[in-house]
């Protein structure tokens, strides 16, 4: 029998195709990792809503090896549309065997396509290729990238004045006129609208602020604000402080920090990522904490990596290390310190836990939340199935696909629902939205809420009774 | 079959019957579809399609047929034999969407499934009713029902579950005219061929399974896991020899050398060494709770014995699952050490499993190559992984010797091919050497039969410079050759000839042949048609091979089911079959595929027989399968002829795989007040946790008793006596457990009420289990309506019941036409000379008997072989 190598059948182009640039390049070490065994099929959402094996993580690395072996075109609409339908929810690293860094090179591959279209993408990897140029995005979508990643994501004080103004929408009669209008549905925008959640009344901004610990202080921790949590889900960063509080925890809040850049380096805008990295590190190092404590799964995973996204930065590198390895996610935390079990009261509670893509793939944090849920009195977890299939949210997900995101978010809430919970709990403010929104939209009175909420809420009903 | 494109017509049309969003065109897209986990060859097809239902494959498959376009099945291509790679183009069927399950009847034991529903998926759903589908390759995370179905895929608890063809009721399929037709309907033992078990392990070459009814298997109540470290491959091989020598049929027993130890170990954190030689043996018990904790004591003690140095008990689940799932990620580990490995696959013997590794070691040392070790070590299933750089050539070619050093030694050694991968592309050249001339062109009769355009699955199986139409040409025209000059000491119609040698019998049939007389087989002393030439196997007697520690023996085919119990005896083996007449040829008893009490706790006939000798119609010798307990290497022939009746051949030599003997064994009786109670305690045990290894229901106008035996660990037959006596008693039972000789004299007794006698009718009617209790209700019903006398006796969680009758002959019949068109499996298995069947002896026509009687006219073209039998006799071929 003759052997043929996988990668050399097709026939080879006669024109030189558009391939990678030598920036950010998806390594081929890491495409080369996989295997091909395909055992990651059935954990992939994409490929479980559409069966299509391009839409699979074997073909989706499939896809980026054939651009960088210059057998397809960075151009090729099968490829784009690829790299923009995943969900970067990173189940297939969790469970590849081989290992494979995925989120790696699917971020590569993203920046690949966004350098190329800011034809900003310089000399190409494959020598011989023209150099890699995709036409501009439409001016919309330019213009909305340049607001949510060159402004609002990037200057604290402009994503709260954006909440504010959400938040005006929400509570002024305006978002009812909207509603009713169906303007929103004019705009194709209701899906989304149906997701804003209840917004916070008041936001945590970081000013250095230490709250001390209760009773004997055994460790000290910085807390991460973020933007979303700290706006929309200011509570939920409450609920963390007391929590921590109640676990010996002196817990401070360091100015001058901001968002953790996942959405820049989940869209393929790796500089911004880098930027905002940079600026987290600057204002977390020198605290000298035992704990960075992350309260939102997303940017848990983000802040873990900023020691791979600064590794071709001499100057970063090491300082991005050393902070990414400080980083603890909060149920991680508590689950790993002793935690305060003789003061938690009781909840009759039915709750489900979904798991956040960051929480569970990204940083393969899975027991923990259960042990925290489990550990408050007269909570009864029932599992539903799929809980680690991701819900559809992720960063702009919902606006760039939104069929794939509506139809994940249904087929969660129908797993979710199996259960007859009346809490689902979880760990990150996508989830949370994208649940909430799904419930809403089903009429379904069933509560969404964080983890630490339940938590802090236990620790308070044993305080009232005490 | 060359590569021909897609035409915009078909594309509109396809786009028309599936949707559009079904229908993939885009190069880049097709290019994903090039290839399966092997990564060996790849070729993009000229278009694939992503069909919902079976009826949308029926018509995907009719329109590529039209356009003549190849059409390969796909499940989630992670074959490892190029299996799923559409080589000529063509057209790709993914079953990706067609993922769901259909029905779940728990008390039947069964499920119906779409091809597409992932193994994990299908598991995950039943394990909250206490339910598996136990075939378990390690890739069941992601393959799918329909790729394991086609590749007979097998797993690490194959070793006492067996592999996918024995958890396999019936399969949908559609042929290559678009037509839909159903192999069975989840019944057991349904009159006429196996083509269940001929199409598992096909490799979608004989068309697409659009739907399967599968087994489902009960959760153990609990499982101990051990890992056992060794200090060498070898030394590890032979403690698994050990283990089974020691009578104990664990679930599974794995082996991963320090390779593939490295491969896993950090990534599923088991803190194992990794220095070279380091070997971890993998053993899992299942079962009752009660007794199994002295098992895993027994076994590490062997452990010990054969120089383990450390044995861990994993005793949590936890601990259990993830040693479980590092030993199935090892394969898709092989990133972490080499960029590319090559996965060989072959069975031998168990016993050989010693001489094999050092042969691999041999050859891993010849050609300077990493080898890694990590196998099926009780079902002698091993699986060298090679590891190179397929970016050089070299590496490439020095993996491939490696590889076809490895199978031609195990040929020798009386190994396969594949245990559990398949053929595919990968190893189609390796057939020849397997099999004879006469072999491959039966394979090829088969695939002719199924596969006539040859547009299934294309250039797969058969090596290139042999096809299947040469083959099955160069077949018929031996069939047919007929030279009347060689025909000396020409035997009559109606008399009977007993040779001494199956060669001096195939020179009989060869003559009947060049005459045109029928043949009839027999392991008896007289003749048993006064039409056809009565061949007899009486002279041929004894082992023809029998290694004990391996779990199987092959005997000639006239041997007796009393001699066989004889000659494994003194090794505390046995075969779990209970006959009122023991003196039945072993031969006889495959061919008819009799059945005993103990199928539920052993399986039966098709899931024994690992090969057959067998004599073709045309004089010719033929060896089917071969003596390892996995094997998908061509077609499954030797599930077509068990209970084919001797209408394909006549069978000269038996391969069977054996049991140990249970250390202990009890039958608890149950004589109950009516029959609803006694169906309520067999409901009882079935969803119990129990694990019985007969439940015969016995009814007659005495008594209704309902009969369990247990057998294994001394303590798990104690606590099964002990439950189900309380669940009994529930039901106002009044208990007996019985023991040694009395346990053995009243399984004589039961057996002897369907024992087939000639001066009595009696009746066969198989149902799915669930409904078995109606059934009896019916019949009961019918033979007081008909005022004949029916004492009944049913495998109650099988589904089959034996209905005993007596009474006026005239009544009898009339009972008898009330059951056939009451329940299509209805079959009268014997009655006196002068009593006047019903027209439908054999119950109805089975749905696939078009697909039935092209193959015995493709194998038997003059059927010359048993013509008395099935339905073919009625309605001529
Ligand atoms: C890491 C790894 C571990 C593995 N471990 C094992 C193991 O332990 N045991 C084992 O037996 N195998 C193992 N395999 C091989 C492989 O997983 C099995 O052969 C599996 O059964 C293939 O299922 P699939 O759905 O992926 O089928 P595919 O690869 O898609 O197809 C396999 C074959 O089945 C045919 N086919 C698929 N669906 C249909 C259908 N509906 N109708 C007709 N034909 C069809 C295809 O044409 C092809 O010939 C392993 C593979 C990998 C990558
Ligand atoms: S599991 Fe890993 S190695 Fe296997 S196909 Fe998926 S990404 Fe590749
Ligand atoms: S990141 Fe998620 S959506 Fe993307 S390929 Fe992996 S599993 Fe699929």
């Amino acid at each position: 029998m003759t052997v043929t190598q996988a990668s050399s059948s097709s026939t080879q182009p006669t024109i030189p195709l558009i391939g990678f640039s030598i920036k950010d390049k998806p390594s081929s070490d890491i495409i080369n990792t996989c295997v091909h065994c395909g055992l990651c099929l059935s954990s992939c959402p994409t490929y479980r809503e559409t069966g299509l094996e391009m839409a699979s993580p074997r073909g989706r690395i499939y896809l980026m090896k054939a651009v960088d072996e210059g057998r397809i075109s960075l151009a090729s609409e099968v490829f784009q549309e690829q790299m923009s339908l995943c969900l970067n929810c990173r189940a297939c690293e969790a469970v590849c065997p081989s290992g494979v860094q995925y989120g790696a090179i699917l971020e590569a591959s993203r920046a690949q396509i966004e350098q190329a279209r800011a034809g900003k993408a310089g000399p190409p990897a494959i020598p011989g290729t023209p150099e890699p140029k995709l036409p501009p995005r439409p001016l919309w979508q330019r213009a909305l990238r340049g607001a949510v990643f060159g402004v609002l994501f990037k200057r604290m004080e402009a994503f709260r004045l954006f909440s504010t103004m959400m938040r005006l929408y929400q509570r002024s009669g305006i978002q009812w006129l909207a509603r009713k209008s169906g303007l929103l549905k004019l705009l194709d925008l209701a899906d989304t609208e149906a997701m804003l959640p209840p917004i916070s009344d008041h936001y945590s901004v970081p000013r250095g602020q230490i709250f001390p610990a209760e009773g004997e202080r055994r460790y000290s921790v910085a807390l991460l604000t973020g933007c979303i949590m700290s706006t929309a889900f200011a509570h939920v960063h409450e609920a963390t402080i007391r929590v921590l509080r109640k676990n010996g925890c002196e817990v401070i809040l360091p100015p001058d920090q901001g968002c953790c850049g996942a959405l820049h380096t989940h869209g393929g805008d790796l500089d911004g990522g880098r930027e905002l990295a940079r600026r987290n590190i600057a204002a977390f190092e020198g605290l000298g904490v035992d704990a960075i404590i992350v309260n939102a799964a997303g940017c848990g995973s983000t802040l873990k990596e900023y020691g791979h996204l600064l590794h071709d930065d001499p100057e970063w590198r090491e300082r991005a290390e050393r902070f990414s390895a400080k980083v603890k996610d909060v149920h991680e935390f508590l689950a790993g310190i002793d935690f305060n079990r003789s003061e938690l009261g009781r909840l009759n509670i039915t709750v489900t836990y979904q798991e956040p893509c960051h929480l569970v793939h990204a940083q393969r944090i899975s027991a923990q939340p259960r042990v925290l849920l489990t550990a408050i009195p007269g909570l009864t977890l029932k599992e539903m199935p799929e809980s680690a299939l991701c819900c559809g949210s992720a960063g702009i997900y919902n606006i760039t696909q939104p069929d794939m995101a509506m139809s994940l978010g249904a087929r969660k809430i129908d797993n979710a629902l199996t259960t007859g919970a009346e809490i689902i709990a979880t760990a990150n403010p996508g989830c949370a939205l994208q649940l909430a929104g799904e419930l809403r939209r089903r009429g379904k009175n069933v509560q969404v809420r964080y983890i630490i909420e339940l938590l802090d809420e236990s620790y308070r009903v044993f305080a009232a009774t005490a | 079959m060359t590569s021909v494109a897609a035409s915009a017509e078909l594309i509109a049309e396809l786009r028309a019957a599936l949707g559009a969003e079904a229908v993939i065109t885009e190069p880049e897209a097709l290019l994903t579809y090039d290839s399966d986990g092997s990564m060996l060859v790849a070729h993009p097809p000229a278009i694939v399609v992503v069909p919902t239902t079976a009826e949308q494959v029926a018509t995907a498959v009719r329109l590529a047929a039209r356009a003549g376009l190849a059409i390969v099945a796909r499940g989630a291509g992670t074959g490892i034999a190029g299996g799923a790679v559409p080589l000529c183009g063509g057209m790709v069927i993914s079953t990706a969407r067609m993922d769901n399950i259909l029905t779940v009847d728990v008390r039947s034991r069964l499920a119906i499934v779409q091809p597409g529903v992932v193994n994990a998926d299908l598991n995950a759903y039943l394990a909250p009713l206490g339910y598996q589908f136990a075939p378990d390759p390690s890739s069941q995370r992601a393959s799918t029902i329909g790729g394991n179905i086609a590749t007979n895929a097998g797993g690490p608890h194959c070793l006492k579950y067996g592999v996918t063809s024995n958890h396999v009721l019936a399969v949908e399929v559609v042929d290559h005219t678009g037509h839909r037709y159903w192999s069975g309907d989840g019944v057991l033992d349904p009159i006429g061929y196996d083509l269940t078990g001929l199409l598992a392990g096909s490799e979608g070459t004989l068309g697409v399974v659009t739907a399967a009814i599968v087994r489902l298997t009960p959760l153990p109540e609990a499982v101990r896991v051990v890992l056992a470290l060794f200090p060498s491959v070898v030394a590890a091989a032979a403690a698994v020899s050990a283990v089974i020598a020691a009578g104990s049929l664990p679930t599974s027993l794995e082996v991963m050398d320090h390779n593939a130890i490295r491969a896993v170990n950090s990534a599923y954190s088991l803190g194992l060494p990794e220095t070279t030689g380091t070997t971890a043996l993998i053993i899992e018990v299942d079962g009752v709770q009660d007794g199994l904790d002295d098992q895993l004591d027994q076994i590490i003690a062997i452990c010990h014995q054969h120089g383990a140095f450390d044995v861990r008990p994993a005793r949590d689940p936890a601990t259990q699952a993830r040693v479980w799932t590092a030993r199935k990620s090892v394969a898709g580990a092989i990133g972490r050490l080499a960029p590319a490995y090559y996965l060989v696959d072959t069975v031998v013997p168990r016993t050989r499993l010693p001489v094999m590794m050092e042969h691999v070691e041999r050859l891993r040392a010849e050609y300077g190559m990493e080898v890694c070790n990590v196998f099926h070590a009780g079902d002698g299933n091993l699986h060298p992984l090679v590891l190179y750089d397929p970016r050089d050539p070299d590496q490439r070619q020095r993996a491939h010797a490696i590889a076809a050093g490895v199978l031609e030694l195990s040929i020798a050694q009386g190994g396969v091919v594949s245990g559990e991968h398949g053929i595919g592309l990968e190893k189609c050249e390796y057939l020849p050497r397997f099999f004879s001339p006469a072999e491959l062109q039966l394979h090829a009769t088969i695939h002719q039969v199924f596969n006539p355009t040859g547009c299934f699955n294309p250039a797969k199986i058969f090596p290139p410079d042999t096809t299947p139409a040469a083959l099955a040409a160069a077949r018929a025209a031996r069939l047919q050759q007929r030279d009347p000059t060689i025909i000396q000491n020409l035997p009559i119609p109606g008399s009977f000839v007993a040779p001494e040698t199956p060669a001096a019998a195939a020179e009989v049939i060869n003559a009947c042949h060049h005459a045109g007389i029928p043949v009839v087989a027999t392991g008896g002393t007289v003749a048993r048609s006064s039409q056809a030439v009565t061949v007899s196997t009486m002279h041929w007697r004894g082992i023809l091979v029998y290694e004990p520690d391996d779990l199987t023996i092959k005997v000639a085919a006239g041997t007796t089911l009393a001699e066989l119990q004889a000659i494994l005896a003194p090794h505390r083996q046995m075969l779990p079959l209970d006959l009122a007449d023991p003196h039945q040829s072993l031969g006889g008893l495959v061919a008819m595929a009799v059945d005993g009490p103990r199928r539920l706790g052993y399986g039966s006939w098709r899931d024994w027989v690992l090969a057959l000798d067998v004599i073709e119609p045309d004089g010719i010798q033929v060896r089917l399968g071969a003596q390892v307990v996995k094997n998908v290497t061509g077609y499954d022939l030797v599930k077509l002829y068990v209970g084919s009746a001797g209408t394909l051949g006549v069978i000269t030599a038996v391969a069977l795989k054996v049991f140990p003997q249970p250390p202990a064994s009890a039958t608890l009786l149950g004589q109950f007040p009516d029959s609803a109670s006694a169906w309520a305690f067999i409901d009882d045990l079935a969803t119990s946790r129990l694990l019985p290894t007969a439940v015969e229901y016995l009814a007659d106008h005495h008594a209704i008793v309902v009969a369990m035996r247990t057998e294994g660990h001394p303590a798990a037959v104690e606590r099964h006596i002990h439950q189900a006596t309380i669940m009994a008693q529930r039901y106002a039972a009044s208990v007996t457990a019985v023991r040694d000789t009395d346990e053995t004299n009243f399984w004589h007794q039961t057996v002897a009420r369907y024992a087939p006698m000639r001066e009595q009718v009696l009746l066969r009617v198989g149902v799915w289990p669930a409904h078995c209790a109606a059934t009896v209700q019916a019949i009961t019903a019918h033979a007081h309506h008909r005022q004949v006398t029916a004492a009944v006796t049913a495998h109650a969680l099988n589904g089959i019941i034996y209905i005993q009758v007596t009474g006026d002959f005239q009544q009898i019949a009339a009972f008898h036409s009330d059951l056939a068109a009451a329940f299509p499996h209805t079959h009268l298995l014997a009655a006196p000379p002068d009593f006047i069947p019903h027209a439908e002896r054999w119950g109805h026509l089975p749905a696939a008997r078009d697909q039935m009687r092209a193959i015995k006219v493709a194998i038997d073209p003059h059927n010359q072989m048993n013509p008395e039998a099935f339905w073919f006799a009625d309605n001529r071929l």
